[in-house]
């Protein structure tokens, strides 16, 4: 018994312990919620078990290992018990997990987080792809309503699923490898939603794939202007100097600016913008009706959904029929394909309230990112179309409102500890005694 | 290699050093996958008699569920049909909208003289107001959309030689343009039938307008009322009697679908499939615990990363990038370290016993030997390493990149803090 609480001990004092008991809840709930998105056969059970043990997991990674403020510690705590009235409003705990893994995700790397998520969505997603073409697994065939021919599945419980595992999988690469991409990246991308578009026919998911190569290259040409920027300089004199000008230097700063402003308020615009649409929907209002047709009647279907459950505060139970999992139906189809509509109507208005003042916080605390400001534009625009916004199997971007914000700086902590090894080393270099992140000067003689 | 594939060489050089684990997987899912497939068709290969009969009677109510509800879908469909049929006529009718208590009358009288057959020729004039020929005149005039409307408020009787035509309306004003547009297409048709039935004359007799109450007209318009109302109790019973056949049939499904419904077809191919499967799954498995392993362990993973840990890092590249050691920053950064702190040398401290590792820590020494500068190396788990090192008074530490961890380097940066040790820095490889 001793030596267990010893061990305990030891354990509880190394604070990359934390990020193993996280990274273990992870995977685990990440692994299983992503198995249930394709048609590989699983056991409830299993999935209830792997479930619990992950949330064990989160909750000791909370307690054991990490510490907040006042403030974080009122809201995580708030936002917890939001996450428990909607369980006990409307019967769905899904919220409360959601919160509890990114309150988890506290000074976790978030590079790590997201290479993570995206190794284990490229392995279940690709061993579903295979499998359905091998035949082991179903690979759903439906009619397309317009008359375009078959939408596959590939594995996954319906067309879009499939296609929003692409986006989300895309966007969670463009935003780690943004800097190394290449063109033949942008035309691959462009490749894939191409494939997308004849194979599935997820008409908005291609639309959003193009719009990621699109705004990630825009943005990719910008840097490399900006990198090569050639002095220019004007006639004008100030003082005896003349004025130097750094034309598209500036213009990349602006939209640096303008892009955290704009993803601040995405979220909540987008949001509030999809409501108005569509509780003023009506079939003979024209302009409401294309864009209904348009977003292949996502704007009815929220309507109804309005109308037959209307808002509340906590959410209610919202029984939703879908054409995933099988190609018989016999119920008839409702199905809210606007993250946002999907929130409000299931978990209500004070918790998607908490979605986007989450969101706003990532913003504005990582404003400095662009393109994490990029990526969370595309997240808006897509939530509007897709119900993933919440889903932990396609989206991983949440976890950016506590986890570290860059991988040095445990790193930093681990080689220098806790003294002034760093001064210790700068004086041997010559470098400032601060540790200071200025060039390296090498002293001469 | 280049710096940024660490990553995968690393990965891949993983994969190499546990091939033995990779190739025991492959066959351990290959097989595994097999056996589920190989149960999959012995499941399904055959059915016996009983499940055969247990899969036709399923089949059998399925089908009476579906003939059910494409009946009552049929319904639905043909009751909304004249549902709108209906719906519109009662919305776009004039005479829907007539108030009975308060009809606008119009009336013309005309009376038929001097024809050979006055009856021919009565008939004919009511035969014009009957089938169609008038429609041209109404449609000329008020559209064909109101003409087919207008149709029902006309009305005409005939009495020995006279023809009354007349024409109810809500509007009087209406009432009398519609009476006079008739009136035009009665006088317009005189000459064809004076072609058919010989001369006679057509006097006009005098028009009248009054108001009139009339019962039959709101037993009409409750007539159509009751109607759209049946279909609607109809409607409503037909959908829910589908909505109820769906839902039976979905409980059908749910409580008595046999476990087995069909023979497999092809069994051996079905076992490859599974066993190809296997296969791919043993490869992608231990890659993704391999990767996963690289991504959440601590190690370093270039030179790059250790500079943003604001550690000091000196380069120095290998000699089949072909520049000679004496030349590389590292080495000359290193030279005027030693100068000046005075030193005679340092400690080379290897983190990592890897082949490339020595070979570069060898030519280093050798580079730096020649300028003078003595330079030992090792790594610090021996007793004897240690004293050299404290001997030589500062230290070097040289990682690979891709094996050596930052709890590995703290430690021995440790190690070298609790000796009093200056560590200049590091050299990664």
């Amino acid at each position: 018994m001793e030596v267990l609480v010893e061990k305990y001990k030891r354990f509880v004092r190394d604070s990359c312990n934390g990020e193993v008991l996280f990274f273990g809840g992870f995977i685990l709930y990440i692994f299983w919620k992503m198995i249930r998105t394709t048609m590989f056969p699983y056991s409830e059970t299993v999935f209830q078990t792997c479930l619990i043990l992950s949330v064990v997991l989160l909750a000791g990674k909370i307690f054991l290992f990490d510490s907040y403020t006042v403030k974080m510690f009122m809201a995580v705590a708030a936002m917890l018990a939001c996450g428990l009235l909607i369980a006990m409003a409307s019967g769905y705990l899904w919220p409360f997990i959601w919160v509890l893994m990114i309150a988890a995700a506290k000074d976790v790397p978030f590079g790590k987080i997201l290479r993570v998520h995206l190794l284990i969505g490229a392995v279940v997603v690709g061993l579903a792809f295979c499998a359905s073409l091998l035949g082991v697994i179903e690979n759903l065939a439906y009619p397309a309503t317009d008359g375009r021919g078959i939408r596959y599945s590939f594995g996954c419980i319906y067309t879009t699923d499939f296609a929003a595992h692409l986006f989300f999988m895309l966007l969670t690469a463009y935003y780690l490898y943004h800097k190394k991409m290449r063109w033949f990246h942008y035309i691959g991308t462009c490749v894939i939603a191409g494939v997308i578009y004849y194979y599935c026919n997820a008409k908005l998911d291609t639309i959003c794939i193009l719009l990621l190569a699109a705004v990630f290259g825009i943005y990719h040409i910008m840097r490399w202007q900006r990198e090569r920027e050639q002095i220019q300089t004007s006639d004008m004199e100030v003082g005896n100097m003349q004025l130097i000008l750094f034309k598209r230097t500036k213009a990349c700063l602006t939209l640096k600016k303008l892009l955290g402003r704009l993803a601040f308020i995405s979220l909540s615009v987008i949001s509030l913008a999809m409501y108005l649409l569509t509780s003023a929907y009506r079939e003979e209002n024209k302009f409401l009706e294309a864009v209904n047709l348009a977003i292949s009647g996502r704007l009815m279907l929220g309507k109804k959904g309005l109308k037959q459950f209307g808002l509340s505060l906590f959410g209610k139970n919202v029984p939703m029929e879908g054409m995933g999992g099988s190609l018989k139906h016999t119920k008839p189809y409702f199905f809210i394909d606007c993250s946002y509509l999907f929130i409000l109507l299931r978990y209500g208005i004070l918790f998607l309230g908490i979605v986007c003042i989450a969101y706003g916080i990532i913003c504005y605390k990582r404003r400095e990112d662009t393109a994490l400001m990029l990526t969370i534009l595309l997240l808006a625009v897509s939530s509007a179309i897709d119900q993933h916004l919440l889903e932990e199997a396609y989206n991983p971007l949440g976890y950016a409102l506590f986890a570290g914000m860059g991988e040095m700086s445990d790193r930093k902590a681990y080689i220098f500890g806790g003294g002034n090894q760093a001064g210790d080393l700068g004086k041997a270099y010559g470098f400032k005694e601060d540790g200071g992140k200025g060039e390296r000067k090498k002293k001469k003689g | 290699m280049k710096q940024k594939n660490y990553y995968f060489r690393c990965i891949a050089d993983d994969c190499i050093h546990y091939w033995k684990i990779i190739v025991l997987s492959v066959a351990a899912c290959a097989i595994i996958s097999g056996v589920l497939g190989y149960r999959k068709i012995g499941k399904v290969n055959h059915l016996a008699a009983r499940e055969q009969e247990a899969v036709d009677a399923y089949n059998e109510q399925l089908a009476a569920y579906d003939k059910q509800i494409e009946e009552a879908q049929c319904n639905i469909d043909i009751t909304l049909g004249e549902i709108e049929n209906i719906q519109k006529y009662v919305d776009e009718a004039f005479y829907m909208k007539l108030d009975a208590v308060n009809l606008q009358a119009a009336t013309a009288q005309y009376a038929v003289t001097g024809a050979q057959d006055t009856g021919g020729v009565l008939n004919s004039m009511v035969n014009y107001l009957a089938y169609g020929n008038v429609q041209e005149c109404l449609e000329a005039e008020f559209g064909s959309l109101e003409a087919g409307y207008i149709r029902e408020l006309l009305s005409w009787s005939v009495n020995g030689n006279i023809l009354n035509i007349t024409v109810l309306h809500y509007d009087k004003g209406q009432g009398r343009k519609i009476l006079e547009t008739v009136q035009k297409g009665i006088v317009g048709h005189v000459p064809e039938i004076k072609k058919i039935y010989g001369e006679f004359s057509l006097r006009r007799l005098e028009s009248t307008f009054y108001t009139k109450k009339d019962n039959d007209v709101t037993n009409v318009q409750n007539g159509k009322l009751d109607a759209l109302k049946n279909y609607n109790i109809s409607l409503a019973d037909y959908q829910s009697r589908l909505a109820s056949n769906k839902r039976s049939k979905a409980e059908y499904i749910e409580s008595s679908q046999p476990e087995v419904m069909e023979a497999s077809a092809s069994g051996k191919i079905l076992v490859i499939k599974y066993a190809i499967l296997g296969m791919i799954a043993g490869c992608v498995i231990p890659l993704a615990v391999l990767s996963l392993r690289y991504l959440l362990s601590d190690r370093i993973r270039s030179e790059k990363e250790l500079i943003h840990t604001d550690m000091p890092v000196f380069s120095c590249k290998s000699q089949k990038e072909g520049r000679a050691f004496d030349t590389v920053t590292g080495i000359m950064e290193l030279k005027f370290l030693a100068k000046k702190y005075c030193a005679e040398g340092f400690y080379l401290n290897l983190l990592s016993e890897n082949e490339a590792a020595i070979k570069t820590v060898n030519e280093i020494t050798k580079a730096l030997k020649e300028n003078g500068i003595s330079v030992a190396s090792g790594a610090v788990s021996s007793k004897d390493s240690l004293e050299r090192m404290i001997e030589k008074k500062y230290a070097v530490m040289v990682v690979k990149a891709g094996e050596n961890t930052y709890p590995q380097l703290a430690g021995q940066i440790r190690t070298c803090r609790k000796f009093g040790i200056p560590v200049w820095g590091c050299i990664v490889i």
